[in-house]
């Protein structure tokens, strides 16, 4: 498996304070749209600017496209278009000049400014001064900046942050195009994972400093299976449980009703049955599954 | 090459910046001062035999500007360079451009630098339209006595090299803090406490600004030169050393 970014065992501690981040050893593959989740202040912003160097590393590793930043910082940054926490531009210029100046830089060739502020819905207002956009409008720039030098790794801190709806929709069918029609890496940090799951391939989750979940979008599914549960209710609680730990299953009884992990329906249809044969009188069989927000506030509960 | 695209992207940040215009301001305000003063006392160089009147203007102007203005002037421009980036969170964009540190504090440094020279040129022009102006207008011709060229450059390279000690420390103050109150506050402290400070002898020669405050005070002589070149070297290799080794680079 080769990884596009990978840090080892990285730890962050701002000075009087208690480390930050401890052992965050992410492992971004190659093509993937990786979603980091965590709630505010949790550390994304600040692992994202260890990885960019904007961060001086204090301990652990970090390697992108398979080389140490520290080795190889211009060739690895030429590849790398990144928007961190706010919007960054020259607001006395006009959205144009500001691209000029990082086209001037990337010597990426002239005309795709104007493809950018295409892309990003800026076309008509070009010409306008910076400072005269709206919120929404600084961070369509700041995408576009991002985007400018058609690289191979996107790094993206919240970057739907003061779109609208429509915006918001717009950016994430522009990501899954990006990366289906060349390959390119995303990663995208958000605290809410309703707004990325449904462009996610994978993700980890940051809670106190440690990853609480990495691996992908289908491997957070099947833990969501495994922890979806069965609720059953019944006249005898006692007996019932009995019969359910002689199954191997571990019965926890909440408010009059039992709950058991979930499981195969031919063996779940077994159990109900055994339930009637022993003269139990069944209710309500439920299967409660939970849902991946509330598996998300789970994992970042502490 | 890196160099060359690097600057000329710091040049693109200044179109329209305030920066230019307190540059022309500053440079010019001297010229336009003493130019309207001689015009209203209608009185103009050829009405005078001192064949040394050109040395005397360009001492008069050059005194004041690298007393006063320039001091002002540097403050402001090193702050308000530094300041485009610190403002809307761009130094954290500078500085994942695939540039080298170091490439990235020289093209700064050379904008800062070139905008300083171009005050300085200013300057000259100031002299010049005080000496040539009123004679026109005036006595309806050029002045008589030969401008000295050679004498004009000559002094304003060695106003220049009083000033680069405050270049030096006014830089390295505007990169090292966000909070542009800091650079400012402080360069104008130490500017105002040297004014009594130079006083003290061969110690007053540890501020920054006591150059040109010495060149105002016309207490300067040829050592002084050296001492303010290698106060100006030492500044700029620890600020480009602290700069590298910023911790937190946006
Ligand atoms: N320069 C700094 N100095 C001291 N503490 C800092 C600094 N930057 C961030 N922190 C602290 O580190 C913690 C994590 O910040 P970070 O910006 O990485 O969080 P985040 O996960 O990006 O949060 P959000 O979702 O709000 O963007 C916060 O508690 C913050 O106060
Ligand atoms: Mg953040």
């Amino acid at each position: 498996m080769t990884y596009c970014v990978e840090t080892k065992n990285l730890s962050h501690q701002f000075s009087s304070e208690s480390p930050l981040l401890k052992d965050i050893s992410l492992k971004v593959p190659q093509g993937s749209i990786f979603g980091f989740l965590g709630k505010n202040g949790a550390g994304k912003t600040t692992t994202l600017k260890l990885i960019l160097g904007l961060l001086k590393i204090q301990k652990g590793e970090v390697s992108i496209f398979g080389q140490s930043l520290s080795k190889n910082r211009i060739a690895i940054l030429k590849e790398i278009g990144s928007l961190i926490e706010s919007p960054s531009f020259y607001g006395h210029l006009s959205a144009r000049d500001n691209l000029l100046i990082l086209q001037k830089i990337y010597q990426c060739p002239k005309q795709r400014i104007d493809e950018v502020l295409e892309i990003v819905g800026l076309a008509e207002v070009g010409k306008k001064k910076v400072q005269q956009f709206s919120l929404g409008m600084k961070q369509r720039l700041s995408i576009g900046i991002a985007l400018l030098h058609q690289p191979k790794l996107l790094m993206l801190d919240e970057p739907t942050n003061g779109l609208d709806p429509n915006g918001i929709i717009e950016i994430r069918t522009l990501l899954k195009d990006i990366n289906s029609k060349y390959g390119t890496t995303i990663i995208i940090s958000s605290h809410l994972l309703s707004e990325i799951e449904k462009m996610i391939s994978h993700l980890a989750i940051i809670n106190d400093g440690k990853l609480v979940f990495q691996g992908s979008f289908d491997a957070l599914k099947l833990k969501q299976k495994e922890l979806s549960t069965i609720k059953i209710e019944t006249n005898d609680l006692t007996e019932a449980c009995k019969i359910l730990t002689e199954f191997g299953l571990q019965p926890k009884v909440i408010k009059e009703a039992i709950f058991i992990k979930s499981i195969e329906p031919q063996r779940l249809s077994q159990v109900i049955k055994t339930l009637f044969d022993k003269g139990l009188e069944v209710y309500q069989v439920a299967g409660e599954t939970m849902d991946l927000e509330t598996m998300f506030i789970n994992l970042t509960k502490n | 090459m890196e160099f060359i695209r690097s600057f000329e992207s710091e040049l693109l940040k200044l179109k329209g910046n305030i920066v230019i215009l307190i540059s022309i301001l500053g440079g010019l305000l001297l010229g336009v001062a003493f130019t309207w003063r001689v015009l209203y006392l209608r009185y103009h160089i050829n009405l005078t035999d001192n064949i040394h009147i050109w040395e005397k203007i360009f001492d008069k102007h050059s005194r004041a500007f690298v007393g006063f203005l320039i001091p002002i002037g540097v403050i402001l421009i090193c702050t308000l360079i530094t300041q485009i980036e610190y403002k809307n969170n761009n130094w954290k964009q500078v500085h994942t451009t695939p540039q080298r540190y170091g490439t990235i504090f020289m093209a700064k440094f050379t904008t800062l630098f070139v905008l300083t020279i171009f005050v300085f040129i200013l300057l000259n022009v100031g002299i010049l339209v005080e000496g040539i102006l009123p004679c026109l207008i005036v006595d309806g011709k050029m002045p008589v006595h030969p401008i000295p060229f050679n004498f004009f450059f000559i002094g304003t390279i060695k106003c220049f090299i009083l000033t680069l000690p405050i270049i030096g420390f006014q830089y390295l103050l505007s990169l090292y803090y966000k909070n542009f109150m800091i650079a400012v506050g402080v360069g104008l402290t130490v500017y105002v406490g040297s004014m009594p400070g130079i006083k003290l002898g061969s110690i007053g020669y540890l501020s920054p600004y006591s150059y040109v405050l010495n060149y105002f005070d016309q207490v300067i002589t040829a050592q002084h030169y050296w001492m303010a070149l290698g106060y100006f070297i030492c500044l700029f290799v620890l600020s480009y050393f602290l700069y590298v080794n910023k911790g937190e680079k946006g």
